[in-house]
């Protein structure tokens, strides 16, 4: 029989003309689907909808559930009455990666074009960037009517103002969908207080930091908070709840296009102007800022659990959205505890200071959803279903139910809040139109926190921190002119 | 020995082109390698120096910007003066701390005498390797905490004050440096024991006859010959300290009031908070010139006097 014999040079011949026919092929343009096999033609192909629905999304199956906490299904019970009736579409869950940082996954999904289909954000994550066709316009959309609510002529009609307020870009288009909503208010220990002989809840300034030493002789730490950006939020919630009654009748004088909130834009305009920020009041925030500091935690420059010292029963009081109902039902303290406002500010603290009461309350719930604008580019087939799925989401009933879970706030018209919301639902003088210098981009609000850990534990002067406060501003705000040049005047 | 070439044995261009010819097939072999190497690796570098001179978003063109994204990195006080100063002092703590610990770590176990002993603490040494330096940094971060930590802990029981370590602007370098103790790493460790292992038994035991001391055999014999380790060791942990910011990313993030804060971490953060990879790529330039010249001093004046030729 014939033995064919393989020389090595043969092999290594036959090695490299394969090895260059694989680069030939791997360079060549995808072959056309023969005619008649398009990619959304067959009948039986899915639209697959990725759908990231931060806190409302369901629980992980795969995931084991910390202590005392329920599984969410009700946005899974949504989905699959929807899925039922759209048999050709699927709803699949994005699962934020945990321990991941928003800004840095958006710039990040933004530039590959691999963002969910629908995505979460808040709007002031969003504002600096709309010009790069991060999120879709949803105007022609919300003309439309919901097919799913009896009666509806127009889906924005459905929402309260504030939800559609929120979804205005600097332009004054519509970039999303807002169906709730959240407060913000301070939690605490009622034991505590009533240890520390504090009879009455604090309601002024004056009182508030007298409650704050009572405490501090108890034992307690009495105020929970850090100046971290990895948890939420109390520089940026101080600073909304003080700032604003500092500039009680001039706040509005930066909201160009009155509809009573503050964006990028508008700060923007207005630090070139040379009137924002002012600086007389936030340096008073800052003193304020100050005092309260010999009643943090240890090491409250960086991150501390505060939440988990709260629960210790160790700190005595902290500033919590009213998400965190659900923890406390779900997992209750060993104590009691109750929710109060931000204490108001009175004339002889500061002169134009009103006495009134100030909350965050606003649209930055759980249930607001945007999608990416290059998708009218990369899929436009696919926002005819993204859109039916977010009108059947946004259903009341539907609203209700996710929002029994998340325990925010509905902000859709006929959609109810579980009843513990009560707290959050008493009336206050103003929901707070600026926060903070998140608002203008994350990276001011980074810069503005590394201001706060060199001024609030050092002996530094008035002088020094309004120069180095004023310096960071004016370089943030050029940052955000280079990215936005048509936002220079 | 290099053995001398003359001029008729260099090879002339035709003489080459026939080689290339008669091998043609390994070119061709080396082509799927080369063109990963071109997309992935120098692509990306020579599209960074390109855009180090732009204003560039990601997303819209770019425009040129000439020097101002370098002006703007010279200027900076968070980036030249804290970054660059963060980054000298880590480097040469890392420097240190790999060039001494995990040689000590060598030295003792090339001079244990017991087989056994040696092989059990060598294990001792290694087997941290298997714990994923995320997971280490992690439990670090758990041993500073200020509230629930253990070194607090150890600090209340002796009745003294607590400290805030990472999440004070005057303690978090330092507790960062601190960060790994006793630092001995178990790659170092090997790559040294194995520079220990190939000097020759002979030279050794003529330095015992001669009377040599432990110490005197040490300086004078073994650290001159394993050189070579250490400049490896040397080369790579100032690569990995200028290029590196796994603890500002995993335990401080550049804070608190950019304390800890490094120029790759500041890279990172134009990239991927502000969305400024002109800057980014400025800063990215600047670190690889840095690690260039470093690279070069390190092959030129760090020599041992004798080094084993290969055979």
């Amino acid at each position: 029989m014939y033995k064919a014999n393989l020389s090595r040079r043969a092999f290594l011949q036959s090695i490299g003309m394969a090895t260059g026919v694989t680069l030939l092929a791997a360079c060549a343009a995808p072959a056309a689907a023969p005619a008649g096999e398009t990619e959304s033609a067959p009948s039986a192909a899915k639209f697959v909808i990725q759908h990231w629905a931060q806190q409302a999304e369901p629980s992980d199956p795969n995931q084991e559930l910390a202590e005392g906490a329920k599984p969410r299904i009700a946005y899974q019970t949504v989905a699959d009455q929807y899925m039922e009736a759209h048999p050709d579409v699927e709803i699949e869950w994005y699962r934020f990666p945990t321990g991941g940082n928003l800004d840095e996954w958006l710039l990040a999904r933004m530039t590959a074009q691999d963002a969910p289909d629908i995505y979460w954000a808040n709007t002031e994550n969003l504002w600096p960037h709309v010009n790069k066709n991060w999120a879709l316009v949803f105007d022609d959309y919300m003309d439309l009517p919901n097919p799913y609510v009896q009666g509806n002529d127009a889906w924005r009609n459905q929402f309260e103002e504030v939800a559609i307020i929120s979804q205005t870009g600097p332009d004054g288009k519509l970039y999303g969908v807002n169906m709730d909503g959240a407060g913000v208010l301070t939690v605490y220990n009622k034991e505590a207080f009533t240890k520390a002989g504090i009879e009455q809840i604090p309601a002024t300034w004056t009182e508030f930091t007298a409650a704050l030493q009572k405490l501090l002789d108890a034992g307690y730490i009495p105020y929970g908070s850090d100046l971290s950006l990895d948890s939420c939020c109390f520089p940026h919630w101080f600073e909304a709840h003080v700032y604003n009654q500092l500039l009680w009748d001039d706040i509005y004088q930066y909201d160009d296009d009155d509809n009573k909130v503050i964006t990028a834009r508008e700060l923007t305009t207005h630090a070139q102007l040379g009137d924002f920020p002012e600086w007389e009041s936030y340096l008073q925030l800052a003193h304020m800022l100050k005092e309260m500091v010999p009643y943090f935690p240890i090491g409250y420059e960086g991150t501390v659990d505060y939440r988990q010292l709260f629960r210790q029963g160790k700190v005595a009081m902290y500033m919590e959205g009213n998400w965190a109902i659900s923890d406390y039902t779900n997992s209750p303290p060993p104590f009691a505890i109750d929710w109060m406002a931000f204490p108001v500010i009175t004339p002889d603290i500061w002169p134009k200071a009103q006495s009134k009461v100030v909350r965050i309350q606003g649209a930055w719930g759980a249930m607001q959803y945007h999608v990416p604008g290059y998708l009218s580019q990369t899929a436009s087939d696919k926002i005819g279903p993204i859109m039916d799925w977010l009108m059947f989401s946004s259903k009341p009933e539907n609203v209700t139910a996710v929002c029994a879970e998340t325990s925010l706030v509905p902000m859709t018209k006929g959609a109810t809040a579980r009843p513990e919301l009560a707290p959050f639902s008493q009336p206050y003088d103003r929901a707070v139109p600026y926060q903070s210098w998140a608002t203008l981009s994350p990276s001011a609000q980074s810069a503005e926190y590394s201001n706060w850990q060199a001024y609030l534990p050092s002996s530094m002067s008035d002088s020094e921190f309004l120069a180095m406060a004023q310096k960071s501003w004016d370089e943030e705000v050029a940052k955000i002119l280079e990215s936005n040049p048509d936002w220079k005047i | 020995m290099a053995v001398g070439m003359n001029r008729r044995d260099q090879p002339s261009f035709a003489r080459t082109l026939k080689r290339v010819r008669k091998y043609w097939f390994c070119y061709v072999m080396l082509l799927g390698t080369f063109s990963l190497l071109i997309t992935f690796s120098y692509y990306p570098a020579f599209s960074a120096i390109y855009h180090s001179f732009t204003i560039w978003d990601g997303f819209r063109p770019e425009q040129w910007a000439g020097w101002q994204n370098y002006r703007e990195i010279f200027a900076s006080d968070i980036i030249f003066r804290k970054g660059f100063a963060n980054m000298l002092l880590l480097t040469i703590w890392q420097v240190v701390r790999s060039a001494t610990f995990p040689l000590l770590g060598a030295a003792l176990l090339y001079r244990m005498r017991n087989e056994r002993l040696a092989y059990f603490y060598r294990l001792v040494f290694v087997l941290p390797l298997v714990v994923p330096g995320v997971v280490a940094i992690l439990v670090w971060r758990q041993l500073y905490e200020p509230n629930f930590g253990l070194f607090n802990a150890i600090l209340q029981y002796f009745e003294l004050p607590a400290s805030a370590w990472l999440n004070s602007p005057k303690t978090a370098l330092p507790s960062l440096m601190f960060m790994g103790f006793p630092w001995i790493d178990g790659v170092g460790l090997l790559i040294y024991l194995a520079g220990l292992l190939a000097i020759p038994t002979e030279i050794i035991e003529a330095a015992k006859i001669d009377g040599a001391s432990s110490l005197r055999r040490f300086f004078s014999m073994e650290l001159p010959l394993i050189v070579p380790q250490i400049r490896l060791i040397v080369i790579l942990n100032v690569i990995g300290s200028l290029q590196g910011f796994g603890w500002q990313l995993l335990v401080t993030r550049g804070g608190p009031n950019n304390a800890t804060t490094v120029p790759a971490w500041e890279m990172y953060q134009s990239a991927m908070t502000e969305g400024r990879f002109g800057v980014a790529s400025a800063v990215g330039v600047v670190l690889f010139l840095m690690i260039f010249v470093l690279t070069m001093i390190n092959q030129a004046y760090i020599r041992s006097n004798v080094e084993y030729q290969a055979d």
